[in-house]
């Protein structure tokens, strides 16, 4: 289980990594376009896509450490008095019967565009714009099936996260 | 009643209920409304047809060319956060302010203010100013209400004054509800909205919020004076007795030459949102880079290249752009050098911050903070399209327009309804799913669409002032002292939630105040 835990933590990191890189590279690349516009009014038409792509790998790659490492926005006016065995209770049953399903059927969805893709070897719908649409596709469905199964991961471990509470001593 | 109803109803109370019960927000938001519809589709009262756009509507806002612009700012934000430019600011402006009654209460609005314009991060200015000003404020004898109350509301004005992630978000929404709205009028050819558009429009309620907050200081500082005090400067932590014209310089002309260039150069509607961010965001980067104590003069001289091969570039733009086809001229040379030195000293800074700084850190983690936004505004879609499913825009847009008094009347409905779902969710929620499903009828009657976005904007914004889930109060709770207690931040925020709510009035009585500089800009 800890070596599984380990690989899961390498794979949710990396794919965040992955798209931090993103953000330097949308950031380089926007200020070159921006000169290469204002100042010698060269313009290309494929930047736009290049930045939306980068954009789209930016934000989606780091979802699954967002629920891997539970960063999740909650309201905790109730929550924060709970002790850890109820807050593990509520959270594995918002993994099981929550999460995996909904994202498991938001992948289901996204097969059928995903493959229709492929197929046409879509490109960007832009005049002259960046191959490999489907690409981004893959990228979506990829997403939400992997939430689906970090979620049904996760609500299999007795404790999903750890907790930060001063009464989980008696937990081990 | 009919079942749909019922669903609907339902779904309402399975959300708050879930929310309420401490899940993530994203779980409920995206798995309550799923498994309703699900459970619709057994008893034949729900087609699961309407879910098959849900991977389209989520691919359509990934690759919106507007909300590229998101992960820039939030860039640019948490790089000036580190770079201790606010925490100067802060301390320049008390050291310049404080001595006089209620100074220290007006630097903390002016500075935060300026934050908000420059970084808008909510989180690190009620965090930098909970430090650094209240300690100052508590030191000086300022009433911990005044103080606490100050602090909570001058913090949470980056959500109006532009650049702010709120107004983007919403520029999105709002375009979308205004065009389907004319629509439905008749209209076929709406001009889209732009977040230039919202910018400007945000600009005068966003200054008439600091002279409100300003005023009111002013008018304590008659009717109670022992609230207020004077602060020596030497009861500021972190600052000497010494305030040189120098360290005034120093500490605020670089986060104003930002503004100015991320906010000039989009309300002049030179550039892009976008553009201006990555602008904003290499600047930072820069100030981050001179920061640091142990570069070599090489390198600082390299960044101070950089600033002046901008400016070069700057002032050749203002004579206008040249062909990277044309002749061979002085200019072209000229611009090629700068723009080379330019991009090489921000290689370097990007290069010396990644080896020696945490600016891939800094960069990983805006990328989760854009993923967990996204997470959040995916089960809002969700929930957008099985509400539609069951019929309730209809039963919205039919609400809305039976309702005594037409228009006013529906906008004021859809405004107080804001301002309770502020009380328990967060802005982005409450963008997009309030704004797609009473929107259009409201567009519909004609109601101005800058004018609505910046309405619901002033009164998102509350929704950080107010308890139980105000997350400025949050922010202040977690960095001030035991003896400030949670029942006196909450009371002390009473009176800027008044005065929010007078600036609401204001706005919402001379609709000029929104539309009147997005006109001249625009038109």
């Amino acid at each position: 289980m800890t070596e599984q835990k380990g690989v899961l933590s390498r794979i949710t990191n990396g794919a965040a990594s992955v798209a931090g890189t993103a953000i330097i590279a949308l950031l380089v690349i926007q200020i070159i376009i921006v000169i290469l516009r204002y100042i010698f009014s060269y313009g290309i038409s494929w930047a736009l896509d290049l930045l939306v792509y980068l954009f789209l790998v930016a934000s989606l790659l780091p979802l699954p450490l967002v629920i891997w490492e539970n960063h999740n926005v909650r309201v905790d006016i109730f929550y924060q008095s709970y002790r850890p065995p109820k807050k593990s209770l509520l959270d594995r049953f918002g993994l099981a019967f929550l999460l995996f399903p909904s994202t498991g059927y938001a992948a289901y969805i996204s097969w059928g565009p995903m493959l229709n893709s492929w197929r046409l070897l879509e490109s960007s719908p832009t005049l002259d714009g960046l191959p490999g649409y489907f690409l981004l596709k893959t990228i979506l469905f990829t997403s939400f099936a992997s939430l689906s199964l970090l979620s049904l991961v996760l609500a299999m471990k007795r404790r999903p996260w750890a907790y930060p509470d001063k009464c989980d001593e008696e937990s081990s | 009643m009919s079942v749909h109803a019922v669903m609907l109803i339902i779904l309402v109370i399975c959300l708050l209920g879930g929310i309420l019960s401490g899940l993530p927000i994203s779980f409920v938001l995206i798995a309550v409304p799923f498994s309703i519809a699900v459970i619709g589709a057994l008893f034949d009262v729900f087609d699961m047809a309407f879910l098959a756009a849900f991977p389209s509507r989520v691919f359509g806002i990934l690759t919106n060319p507007v909300i590229i612009s998101v992960p820039l700012f939030v860039l640019m934000g948490s790089l000036l956060e580190r770079s201790d430019i606010a925490k100067k600011m802060m301390l320049t402006g008390g050291a310049l302010f404080g001595k006089r009654r209620g100074g220290m209460a007006y630097a903390v609005i002016i500075v935060g203010a300026l934050l908000a314009a420059s970084t808008g991060v909510i989180a690190a200015t009620v965090f930098m100013m909970g430090m650094i000003a209240l300690p100052a404020m508590m030191k000086g004898n300022y009433s911990n209400r005044l103080s606490a109350g100050v602090i909570c509301a001058s913090g949470s004005l980056g959500q109006i004054i532009p650049p702010s992630i709120l107004l983007i978000l919403l520029t999105d929404q709002v375009s979308t509800a205004y065009q389907n709205g004319r629509r439905a009028a008749g209209e076929w050819a709406a001009d889209p909205v732009s977040v230039g558009d919202l910018f400007a429009g945000a600009m005068l309620p966003g200054l008439l919020l600091v002279g409100l907050y300003l005023l009111y200081i002013f008018i304590v500082s008659f009717l109670r004076p022992e609230s207020c005090p004077p602060i020596k400067v030497s009861q500021i932590e972190g600052i000497g007795d010494k305030l040189t014209f120098k360290n005034v310089v120093q500490s605020l002309l670089a986060p104003l030459m930002l503004i100015v260039l991320v906010l000039g150069s989009i309300l002049a509607g030179v550039a892009t949102p976008t553009e201006s961010a990555a602008l904003g965001a290499g600047g930072a980067l820069l100030l981050v880079g001179l920061n640091r104590q142990e570069i070599s003069k090489w390198v600082r001289g390299s960044y101070i290249a950089v600033g002046v091969s901008a400016l070069v570039l700057l002032l050749l733009r203002l004579t206008g752009a040249m062909q990277i086809s044309g002749d061979i001229t002085l200019k072209l040379i000229v611009a090629s050098v700068a723009s080379l030195v330019l991009i090489c000293g921000l290689l370097t800074v990007m290069y010396q911050e990644l080896r020696y700084g945490d600016l891939f850190l800094v960069a990983k983690t805006t990328a989760t903070m854009v993923a967990s936004i996204f997470m959040i505004v995916i089960g809002a879609f969700m929930l957008s399209l099985v509400f539609r499913g069951l019929g309730g825009d209809e039963i919205v847009a039919e609400i809305l327009t039976s309702l005594p008094g037409g228009a006013p009347t529906a906008l004021f409905a859809v405004m107080v309804v804001v301002f309770f779902l502020g009380f328990i969710l967060e802005y982005i929620e409450i963008i997009f799913i309030v704004v797609p499903i009473a929107g259009p009828p409201l567009m519909a009657t004609g109601i101005d669409p800058v004018w609505f976005a910046i309405l619901i904007s002033l009164n998102l914004q509350m929704s950080f002032m107010t308890p139980p889930f105000g997350y400025s109060l949050f922010y202040l709770r977690s960095v001030a002292p035991p003896d400030l207690t949670t029942l006196d931040i909450y009371k002390s925020i009473i009176p800027f939630v008044i005065i929010q709510l007078i600036a609401l009035g204001l706005v919402a009585a001379i609709p000029e105040i929104a539309t009147w500089l997005p006109g001249v800009i625009y038109k």
